[in-house]
């Protein structure tokens, strides 16, 4: 299986560069973003946010939220998006402000930084 | 009828690791948006998968949010990592492996962990309920 698997995996692993994704599951309820390709790890943030970091420099290069349709829910409630929909940084803005503590509010700075522009696009 | 996912594996069976395994697996749509978005990381790394669902070293029931109380999560030492495809190194020091399945048994997401401050045999915030070891 694992000799079998590599050759699969391998053969799926194509030459391109690396491009940011966001995704949501219904069924994790969760919405999972990559901003950069690095090889990372995920530390636990809150109940609701897991980063991910990469290895090599520790920088913030994805993130799973957690929880996700509530809060797709509620946007509407709070924002008015247009046409182009929802950018995924207002997700981070939704959570900053019912943070006390500095490190975690410098946390979803630095996450919304990294999202930029991306577009939060909902299954 | 076919499966749902692309690539299975068997895992332990949380709830009787010892004896009994069940049949977990990887979805075609999530291996899509790896393989399109070029995610060669995240796809080579899915070699260490098996590996922690066949031994792993503990097993968490929930994933500490409202209803995903019947999700599990595999945590393991493999003893290599991958950063593409070829590249081959040894674990990231300090840090265990873990895999979230759905209740279904569908593969959700795979990622190395820091271990507990307080239990360096354990990862750090797991609040789930541990089905594995028994403790």
């Amino acid at each position: 299986m694992a000799a079998d698997l590599k050759q699969m995996l391998e053969d799926e692993v194509g030459n391109g560069e690396f491009r940011p994704y966001c995704i949501t599951s219904a069924e994790a309820d969760a919405l999972t973003a990559y901003f950069k390709g690095d090889a990372d790890y995920s530390q636990r943030l809150t109940d609701h946010v897991t980063l991910f970091r990469s290895l090599d420099t520790n920088e913030i290069v994805g993130c799973r939220i957690k929880g996700i349709s509530g809060i797709l829910e509620d946007l509407p409630n709070f924002l008015h998006v247009d046409d182009h929909g929802t950018k995924l940084s207002m997700i981070f803005w939704s959570f900053r402000g019912g943070v006390d503590d500095d490190q975690l509010r410098n946390a979803f700075k630095q996450l919304a930084a990294a999202a930029g522009d991306m577009p939060l696009q909902t299954a | 009828m076919g499966s749902k996912w692309r690539i299975e594996f068997e895992a332990r069976l949380p709830g009787n690791p010892k004896r009994d395994t069940w049949t977990v697996g990887i979805a075609p749509a999530l291996l899509d948006t790896l393989r399109i978005n070029s995610h060669t990381v995240k796809q080579m790394r899915i070699m260490l998968v098996e590996g922690v669902l066949n031994a792993p070293i503990a097993i968490f029931e929930g994933w500490s949010r409202p209803d995903m109380d019947d999700c599990f999560v595999y945590a393991g030492r493999p003893i290599q990592d991958y950063r593409g495809r070829g590249i081959e190194t040894p674990p990231p020091p300090g840090m265990m492996f873990l895999v979230f399945v759905l209740s279904d048994g569908t593969i959700d997401d795979w990622n190395w962990r820091n271990v507990g401050e307080d239990d360096q045999d354990l990862p750090d915030g797991m609040n789930g309920r541990q089905l594995w070891p028994l403790t």
